[in-house]
């Protein structure tokens, strides 16, 4: 069965399932967690494509869901990550937290079936402010200041996301979703708040800054729906646009710079997601029909071992309490399970053979080599083997093995556990069967992943590099230390100028007060004293003194006259 | 969560009214390190077992170099169709990266409670 005429976008199913979290019983919580992205996702299934439910808004036609299978790709794996996410997170997680994250994961949904700009717009606001609320359930007085400043930073890429989409409104009048030129100022405006929910610079920051301050089941959801939308969103928009190869580029090797540079085992899983993004980004600037379904590939991958390396990292600091590094280490002996998972999650990422990173990145690149875009290709190689050694390697080593930290915590509850297992499994699952993939992306595939060449090629750039890895650990010597980063700006120097300008103001009001108005009060007196009837300038003067004063104006022109 | 976040503050903020932080991992079993059973510590981390590791490591780093004496690697570029291109270009790249990171962090490194006194 198909639908063909719609009653209303799957994304509303999630709505309605993150109003009725907090008012059914506790114990029902788990069984709605599963079950409403269960049937979300068989109402996805059962879209044909095109446009299904149309609307008018504002004096606009708006296409509330449009299906095609790029679309449907993004919008399965996000409904499976509210899922296995919701599932991890029954235990530990406060109501609010879940109703929210199930709320953000609607506006994913919705923004993947946006058939027009104002429904992506509608749909793209709903998720900054769950994403807000769920960063704020972090319950800490560092979560309420960093999600103030992800809600400002969010609000702000909606304003230029909104210019931009008014004016393509008004030139073209045309509000439909389709690859746009960037020859105007509008769709530039577009193309920047996309990216500004990309975490591409300037404003990378953001993720670093937020993302680690959310709780540990809260973390785990914020790192699929927000920055991989945006990469839907490009890939919808601006397919091959060259600049985006450049942005995604200087992503990559921030992230991986940065995550090598940091102590916080959550932030750097964050830098690393920058990292990711950024291949991503790449992929859609290079825009070849193997670069967008190794974009699409990627996206659906990351998403699993993504949220399979924070569920790890979030299990860690749920048994432990403790996230960073300096603090951790030695936990394989008695965290079996969450080592394990970690770990296949951290080979994912790094692309290792016969894990899902390994059949969808490698599109990338080999699009760049197709490409002839040699530059590029280097850097993704480089880029490639930079992610085993700050994501890969760096995270569980310093983790579950390094020095032993002396803890010794259990694995996690059991639906932790079940929910890691079950990505675990997905990571391998994809890399040993790249068909089960491969079928849904938007272009057919001919890419064979697996060939001798392919494989000794990739062993030996990350074994390789896994060996720089343990050369120069003596250099990786964790510190008790942030980055700086452009959110020094607004976090530091913001602020300090603002109260030195504060301070200034209160000096300058005081000189004002003295000087001009207590002077001002004094006026008056002032007249009266020299103007006055007894004042020197209102006396009558002597003749004498003015024959004195008119011979010695006379002397003085006189003299003048002469030396002239 | 290292530190204990300041309760009254954050009940004063309305936004936040109703939110209590969570404290983990309070109840952690912890020993004394090193960690040693019958004067042994755990068998991974022996050095015994870190010396096989390493030849282990070792070994296979060797194989898939002179794999590629068997087997065809597709150029596209020039210096990638090199015998040991990947390790090389992976070692040294990586090498690189790490180095880079330690030079920035001495200009970017900041105490992690840079941002606490605003």
């Amino acid at each position: 069965m198909t639908i063909s005429e719609l009653m209303f976008p799957p994304a509303f199913i999630m709505i309605l399932g993150a109003m009725l979290l907090p008012v059914v019983r506790a114990s029902f919580r788990p069984v709605l967690l599963v079950l409403v992205p269960l049937l979300t996702l068989l109402m996805i299934w059962n879209l044909d494509d095109g446009v299904l439910l149309t609307a008018r808004f504002l004096g606009y036609e708006v296409e509330l869901v449009e299906a095609s299978n790029v679309r449907r790709l993004f919008a399965t794996i996000f409904a499976l990550m509210a899922m296995i996410g919701g599932f991890f997170a029954f235990q530990h997680a406060r109501v609010v937290e879940m109703s929210a994250s199930m709320a953000y994961a609607a506006g994913a949904v919705g923004v993947s079936f946006a058939g027009d700009l104002i429904t992506l717009f509608l749909f793209w606001e709903f998720m900054a402010l769950f994403s807000t609320v769920v960063v704020w359930c972090g319950g800490t007085e560092e979560a309420r200041r960093a999600g103030i400043r992800y809600g400002i930073m969010h609000l702000i890429g909606g304003i230029v996301l909104k210019i931009g989409i008014e004016g393509v409104a008004v030139q073209t009048g045309s509000i439909e979703v389709q690859a746009l030129m960037l020859d105007s100022f509008a769709t530039w405006m577009i193309l920047i708040g996309v990216l500004i929910n990309a975490a591409a610079p300037p404003v990378s920051a953001w993720l670093s800054d937020a993302y680690p301050e959310a709780s540990p089941t809260g973390s785990v959801i914020l790192s699929a729906f927000t920055t991989k939308t945006a990469v839907l969103a490009l890939l919808l928009l601006f397919p091959g646009q060259q600049v985006l190869i450049w942005v995604g580029l200087y992503m990559i090797f921030y992230g991986i710079i940065y995550a090598l540079m940091e102590n916080d085992m959550r932030r750097i899983l964050a830098y690393s997601i920058v990292n990711q993004v950024g291949f991503m980004v790449v992929g859609v600037g290079i825009g070849t029909e193997l670069a967008l379904n190794g974009v699409a590939a990627h996206a659906f991958s990351h998403i699993i071992y993504k949220a399979l390396l924070l569920m790890s990292a979030g299990a860690v600091i749920v048994q432990t309490g403790k996230r960073k590094c300096t603090d951790l280490g030695g936990l394989y002996r008695t965290m079996p399970v969450t080592a394990i998972c970690g770990t296949i999650g951290a080979l994912a990422i790094s692309s290792f053979p016969y894990t899902s990173g390994f059949i969808s990145k490698s599109m990338i690149s080999q699009s760049a080599a197709y490409g002839e875009l040699a530059f590029v290709w280097y850097g993704l190689v480089a880029a490639s083997a930079g992610v085993f050694l700050h994501a890969g390697i760096k995270f569980p080593w310093f983790v579950f093995f390094q020095k032993d930290s002396g803890l010794r915590p259990k694995d996690p509850s059991w639906n932790m556990q079940a929910a890691m297992i079950i990505f675990a499994v997905a990571c391998v699952l994809l890399g040993v069967f790249p068909s089960l993939l491969y079928q849904f992306l938007p272009y057919e595939v001919t890419y064979v992943p697996y060939t001798a060449d392919h494989l000794v090629t990739q062993l030996q750039l990350l074994l390789f590099a896994g060996l720089a890895f343990f050369v120069t650990l003596p250099l990786m010597k964790r510190t008790l230390t942030i980055s700086l980063d452009i959110d020094f700006f607004y976090r530091k120097l913001g602020p300090k100028l603002w109260k030195s300008f504060v301070h200034w103001l209160v000096v300058l009001n005081g000189l004002f007060q003295t000087l001009v108005i207590d002077q001002g009060k004094r006026l008056p007196q002032l007249w009266i004293r020299y103007h006055g009837p007894d004042g020197p300038l209102a006396r009558t003067w002597p003749t004498g003194s003015m024959l004195l004063w008119v011979a010695v104006m006379l002397v003085v022109i006189l003299i003048g006259a002469r030396l002239l | 969560m290292s530190e204990q976040p300041d309760d009254t503050k954050l009940a004063d903020d309305p936004l936040y009214a109703g939110l209590k932080p969570v404290i983990y991992g309070e109840n952690c079993p912890r020993v004394e390190v090193p960690d040693l059973k019958d004067g042994q510590p755990h068998w991974l981390v022996r050095a015994k077992t870190i010396r096989l590791l390493w030849w282990l490591f070792s070994g296979i780093l060797a194989l898939t170099v002179l794999a590629q004496l068997f087997i065809d690697v597709h150029d596209y570029f020039t210096v990638d169709g090199w015998f040991a291109f990947y390790a090389i270009f992976g070692f040294v790249s990586c090498l690189g990266m790490v180095i880079f990171a330690k030079v920035l962090g001495l200009f970017l490194k900041r105490p992690d409670t840079y941002y606490d006194d605003l």
